[in-house]
């Protein structure tokens, strides 16, 4: 009987036990790059809405507090979206019948939450009532808004550069790992504006200084300047001393930061 | 494990009986007679693991390689896309994330208690006590934590039905059964023959709408019956004081207590402002004339008597007698002389006698509704006789509107209806079908007036045993879901506040009778229309407050005549006594089908999802049966096949029956539970009967939970007497709990202090020196943090999910050693076999309760042994338990010495058996706490000292840029405690409560040997018995050793 296989078969073979060494680890990569990808966590992608809300317009050129809408975002855990009743307190006076604000006012007239219009933009299963919700934390983690505020960090901080989005997308995935970055460190992120002029602020109202300077078109600091376009900051050996004085000011435990029930409970 | 395996004969606890007699605490009677199936039990971690089948290498791992491929495919999904649905117009009074807490009040056994319930995203989640309303003072009972639990209970009735005999009821709408309705009554000239049958009526609202209804219909009658009634009390004023006044008693002012068969600390409207007067006297820093001593004469065991400085235990039949020569001997002249029962020694009674004399003003006699209307009002008689009126017992004119004798009332109503004089019939209300006794035969004749196409109608939450007989069910609005107002124990009207419209299409007592009476009316206009003298701001005063101010019952000017005294038979000596009782957790059945209450171990039994017959350890010697035999009871014509629970400190030939159980149609989790033994009762005493009893010879599964999670007898109880305690006053605290550091290998130093100076390091006391074994706090805890319940088949595996638990221990009476308070007391295990008496006889059992939650040790065994790290402790102290890390492998479990991990053995919170429609688990859903994380199968789960409290206050206190103050975190199960027993807060700081508790010499650690440090330690018992007695005792005893 003649060989079963030929010389060459020796190199499939090698092939073969190289890339079962290989493969689990390109396939584990390969896993976890997709799990973390934009597709998978939507993060930086727009989402639809029933109705085309734009921050950018709202927020930014008509310079509209976030508070207007969020309304209990210094005072609860939640920011809330804002009620039907709100927007209309605008549009019952203007765009009063521009279609795109068609089921804000079916909503109001009927007293039914905001419907979706168009049946085929919803794909199967998620409902016909309702805004998308674009950011959100797992069932087990106890996220509180206020507290946050409170420290003075400013929304863009998580959010990203919400002022500029025209269809609101997710600034950050909200990965465990990205949380501890912050609550490991948080002297790198806490910040207050050096100017003098704002040394009396309360460190809540600290929080929504950017964007009063960017509608009064005053001068930002490099950190408010990488805030508001969303680009990550590196902070200064002095800022980040400066941060651990805001540390010791607001009676920030550091240690406490990272113990589980913190966030989780 | 084989079921038949464990059991434990009577010979071996005959034997076992004999030798016990030395001082120690045993959880249950298998643990005392120790046989090796016990043990192999108790050393199980989980037992009953055998359950898991049983597979081969290869299927194993065929089936671990198939899960573990399944899992890694169940993570490989998008996140999915969700909808937000905010408001149409927000609310003006509540922000999203923001907990609003309205006053309202409970209705239980007709009377008002005022509660404060938390509203998250407008559905009330958690019940709590009203702090301001006179019932309550901030503390609340089981049944008004479990209510939450009633009002979203997926088997409530939501819609009128038109019930077809036989058949699937006919749904209908209001407007169609109250169309018929009213055509009917029409056809009645002048309401001839129209009956209304109510529970007990307090509320005003209620009684007006009553008088409307009677008032149009001027020869209808009203009737009143409710299966726990006063009907005793109200017999025993009327023969008193010629009229029905209401007693009630202010314990705030007692120092020498006697409950006569009276369970003052353990379950009635009163209860909770009860217990809580009576703890505020229980300081055992206090010397003698002010901390109170409670002497307990009763004819079953009950929370009362377990609690007693002392106890005798005497047959119900002997009580009238014990009642008679007391009286006679604090000179109660019309009393007569009396009779000694039998084994009562006269110089126990001398010394009671003497403590109750000595302070006149300060003694109160207290009896309990089984007993006779006679005892009553000789009770009142000794009360007048000590000066206790005005001071300790308070007269107050009746709180009912219209007070009657309910089994009369029914009696008649039953007579009136066998009699062809009812056409429509209306029972708003209550279960009669189940509860009247069999001598009363309202099921009969009700199913015999629908039969007769007369109009019966029942208006009521469940669609029940007596739905079932009408003609017409109309489904009740639960408390939180309509307008109302109810009187509560001392008459202070309170307001019965919504906080939600109808999860279902209900209406409230109230509203359909307006309806019925022409003048159809919505509940808040009644309320209202009948307190119209409160305007706008008065009103909104009261609603805030939740009751209204200067309602409280006037009191009654009366003088006690006991003119003759019907001399009361007691049976043969032999004859055996069966005493009805309302079941600790499911009170007479209203509660049947609450899943919580259900499985909440019953205070003395730990028993849940069950009713035995409760005996003694002498009795079931004498029948020859043990835990799980069934027996068979035969009275008034009628028998019951029940098993028995053997409970030690019952009194000789007697039974213990508790009503509520055995129900048909109760719903899907109470149908089938226990036994119903509502026949074996007489309408002319409700509460006793001679019953006859024999071993059946089968057994009943019964679920015990006594038995889990226990710490093999080691030193665990701790207490002492009132005089040893002060005798020890100058000592240093831990060398008076007999701990001496230096025995302990470990280094104690507090190492958290040093690591983190500024943070709170949190820690709890319990007292079980006012620890009545109430159970609050479990049913606190389950509402607050979610936890599931697993049915009974679950818990006879040992899987009772309940973070806190209440231990029970029993102690057989010191066998005559001289006893040093500064030894912990478990260590007395000496066995004594020339004293016989130990555990059989039932003056000889002493009771401590003990709640066991997390301990949150500074060493917590159960955080190395975790190999994801998923427990582990926090800055602040507390043993982090982390359901996302958790995979399950139970070690932690294994290695805490407390036993207070709960492992999710099943999708307990979704996969409940009989809850498995969408529509059921999203009902359920409704109920739960947001702020806790619902746990799945597969995760450890304990107490977290309600973490998300603390968050909470943690978060509130930094943006006020302060720390927490004391008490402003405050756990579940210490809000609800009645004897606010538990105390939580910052033991690094010395002026905390919890930190002067703690520096107390009572203060002692569970198993502190082992160095755990835990964080809750417990606070020793200090008992203050009457120095007459137990000298007297203690000398006896050394005269038999000697």
């Amino acid at each position: 009987m003649g060989q079963l296989f030929k010389p060459g078969a020796n190199n499939i073979a090698r092939a073969s036990v190289l890339s079962m060494g290989i493969l689990p680890w390109v396939a584990f990569y390969a896993g976890s790059t997709i799990t973390r990808s934009p597709s998978n966590t939507k993060q930086d992608v727009p989402l639809n809405q029933p109705v085309p809300f734009s921050h950018r317009h709202h927020a930014y050129e008509l310079g509209i507090d976030c508070r207007y809408c969020h309304v209990s975002v210094e005072r609860t855990a939640l920011a809330s979206i804002p009620p039907t009743e709100t927007c209309m307190s605008c549009h019952s006076q203007i765009w009063t019948n521009s279609p795109l604000l068609e089921p804000i006012r079916r909503s109001y007239e009927t007293n039914t939450p905001i419907q979706w219009s168009d049946a085929d933009q919803v794909e199967s299963g998620k409902g016909m009532t309702g805004w998308t919700k674009v950011n959100k934390v797992p069932e087990f983690v106890y996220f509180n808004h206020s507290i946050h505020i409170a420290r003075g960090l400013n929304c863009d901080q998580c959010h990203g550069p919400v002022q500029q989005m025209t269809i609101t997308w997710k600034g950050q995935a909200f990965a465990m790992a990205w949380c501890l970055d912050c609550h490991r460190n948080p002297e790198k992120f806490l910040y207050r504006d050096p100017d003098p002029k704002y040394k009396d602020l309360s460190a809540q109202d600290e929080a929504f200084l950017p964007f009063y300077k960017l509608q009064e078109h005053l001068a930002l600091t490099p950190k408010q300047e990488a805030l508001l376009s969303g680009e990550t900051y590196d902070p200064s050996p002095e800022e980040v001393q400066k941060g651990q004085d805001l540390l010791q000011l607001y009676g920030v435990k550091k240690a406490q930061l990272t113990d589980c029930w913190i966030c989780h409970r | 494990m084989d079921k038949n395996e464990k059991q434990i004969n009577t010979e071996t606890m005959r034997e076992k009986f004999a030798n016990v007699s030395g001082e120690r605490y045993w959880r249950g009677l298998e643990e005392l007679v120790d046989t090796a199936e016990f043990q192999s039990w108790m050393e199980d971690e989980f037992p009953q693991r055998a359950s898991i089948p049983d597979v081969d290498r290869r299927t194993f791992l065929k089936l671990a390689g198939a899960s573990l491929a399944l899992a890694g495919l169940a993570g490989c999904r998008s996140l999915p896309e969700e909808r937000i649905v905010p408001y149409v117009k927000a609310p003006e009074d509540s922000l999203p994330g923001q907990e609003l807490t309205y006053a309202s009040t409970m209705p239980f056994d007709g009377y008002g208690f005022g509660v404060l319930v938390s509203s998250n995203e407008h559905r009330p989640t958690k019940i709590e006590g009203n702090d301001r309303h006179p019932a309550s003072l901030g503390s609340t009972d089981i049944f008004s934590q479990a209510e939450i639990l009633n009002m979203y209970d997926p088997d409530r009735s939501g819609n009128p039905l038109q019930m077809l005999p036989g058949q699937v009821p006919l749904m209908g709408t209001w407007e169609e059964a109250l169309a018929e309705i009213t055509n009917t009554l029409g056809t009645l000239s002048n309401g001839a023959g129209i009956r209304l049958l109510t529970e007990t009526v307090t509320s005003p609202t209620l009684y007006a709408q009553i008088q409307a209804f009677l008032a149009k219909y001027k020869q209808a009658k009203w009737y009143q019956y409710q299966a726990i009634s006063r009907d005793n009390q109200k017999k025993g004023s009327v023969a008193a004081f010629g009229r029905i006044v209401d007693t009630r008693y202010d314990l705030s002012n007692a120092v020498v207590i006697l409950a006569l068969d009276s369970d003052i600390l353990g379950c009635t409207p009163e209860t909770v402002r009860y217990i809580r007067d009576f703890m505020a006297r229980r300081g055992p820093d206090l010397p003698f004339p002010q901390i109170n001593r409670l002497y307990s004469v009763e004819s079953t065991f009950s929370k009362t008597g377990a609690f007693a400085d002392h106890r005798f235990a005497l047959k119900h039949s002997d009580i009238p007698g014990f009642t008679q020569y007391l009286a006679s001997a604090l000179g109660v002249a019309a009393a007569g002389p009396g009779r000694l029962p039998e084994g009562v020694k006269a110089d126990w009674v001398a010394a009671l006698v003497r403590d109750l004399v000595s302070h006149k003003g300060s003694a109160l006699i207290t009896v309990g509704e089984t007993q006779p209307p006679e005892v009553h009002a000789l009770a009142h008689a000794m009360n007048e006789a000590l000066g206790a009126v005005g001071k300790t017992v308070n007269y107050l004119e009746p709180i009912e509107p219209h007070p009657v004798i309910h089994n009369d009332e029914l009696t008649q109503l039953t007579a009136e209806m066998a009699g062809h004089q009812v056409d429509a019939l209306f029972i708003l209300g209550g279960n009669p079908a189940y509860s009247a006794p069999p001598d009363v035969p309202f099921a009969t004749e009700l199913q015999r007036l629908t039969a007769a196409k007369k109009l019966t109608v029942r208006h009521g939450i469940y669609n029940d045993e007596t739905s079932a007989l009408c003609q017409w069910h109309l489904p009740d609005s639960h408390f939180l879901e309509a307008w109302g107002d109810l009187r509560s124990y001392d008459g202070t009207t309170s307001i019965v506040q919504p906080l939600i419209l109808p999860l279902f299409d209900t209406r409230s007592a109230i509203e359909v009778i307006s309806q019925l009476v022409g003048k159809p009316q919505n509940g808040l206009d009644m309320v209202r229309k009948q307190w119209s003298s409160l305007k706008d701001q008065p009103w909104r005063d009261c609603l805030e407050k939740g009751f209204i101010d200067g309602t409280a019952s006037k009191p009654a000017a009366v003088t006690a005549k006991v003119s003759s005294l019907p001399s009361t038979p007691a049976s043969g000596a032999d004859a055996i006594e069966a005493v009805f009782a309302p079941d600790s957790t499911v009170w007479d059945g209203r509660y049947s089908n609450n899943g919580w209450l259900q499985e909440l171990p019953k205070a003395l039994t730990r028993m849940s999802w069950d009713n035995p017959v409760i005996i003694g350890p002498k009795l079931a010697v004498q029948l020859d049966v043990i835990y799980e035999d069934n027996v068979e009871l035969t009275a008034n014509g009628a028998t019951v096949i029940a098993p028995v629970y053997v409970l030690p400190g019952m009194p000789d030939n007697t039974v213990t029956l508790t009503l509520g159980y055995g129900r048909t149609t109760a719903g899907k989790v109470g149908d089938g539970t226990g036994f119903n033994f509502n026949p074996l009762r007489k309408s002319s005493s409700p509460w006793v009967t001679t019953v006859e009893i024999k071993k059946a010879g089968s057994k009943t599964d019964l679920a015990l939970s006594q038995t889990h999670h226990s710490m093999d007898g080691r030193d665990i109880v701790r207490e002492g007497t009132h005089s040893e305690y002060l005798s020890h006053q100058s000592l240093e605290p831990r060398e008076a709990m007999g701990e001496d550091e230096s025995a302990i290998l470990y280094n104690l130093t507090k190492e958290w202090q040093a690591d983190n100076p500024d943070i709170q390091q949190w820690g709890m006391t319990i007292d079980l020196n006012t620890c009545t074994g109430c159970s609050a706090c479990e049913i606190a805890c389950q509402a607050e943090n979610n936890i599931p319940t697993v049915g009974k088949e679950q818990v006879q595996r040992g899987r009772i999910m309940h973070w806190i638990r209440v231990d029970r221990y029993f102690r057989v009476e010191d066998a005559g050693e001289e006893r040093d308070f500064k030894e912990p007391i478990a260590q007395y295990e000496s066995i004594n076999p020339s004293n016989d008496t130990g555990a059989m006889d039932p003056n000889n059992v002493k009771v401590v309760s003990m709640p066991v939650p997390c301990m949150h040790c500074e060493e917590a065994p159960c955080e190395p042994v975790c190999p994801v790290a998923a427990t582990i402790h926090s800055h602040e102290g507390l043993n982090q338990m982390v359901y996302n890390r958790c995979v399950g492998t139970r070690y932690c479990s294994n290695n805490c010495p407390y036993k207070v991990r709960r492992f999710n053995f099943f999708n307990f919170q979704f996969r409940q058996k009989q809850f498995q429609s969408e529509r059921d688990i999203t009902l359920l859903n409704l109920m739960n706490n947001p702020d806790v994380s619902v746990r799945s199968r597969g995760v450890m789960e304990k107490c977290s000292y309600c973490v998300q409290r603390i968050n909470e206050a943690r978060i509130t206190a930094k943006k006020e840029n302060r720390k927490i103050k004391d008490m402003e975190v405050i756990p579940a199960c210490a809000q609800a405690c009645p004897s606010k027993a538990i105390v939580f807060g910052d033991i690094s700081d010395p002026t905390t409560a919890v930190s002067k508790l703690k520096a107390q010499k009572r203060n002692y650690g569970l198993l502190e040997d082992l160095n755990t440090r835990p964080r809750t330690s417990y606070l020793a018992k200090v008992r203050n018995p009457n120095p007459e007695i137990s000298n007297a005792a203690a000398n006896a005893r050394g005269a038999k050793r000697g």
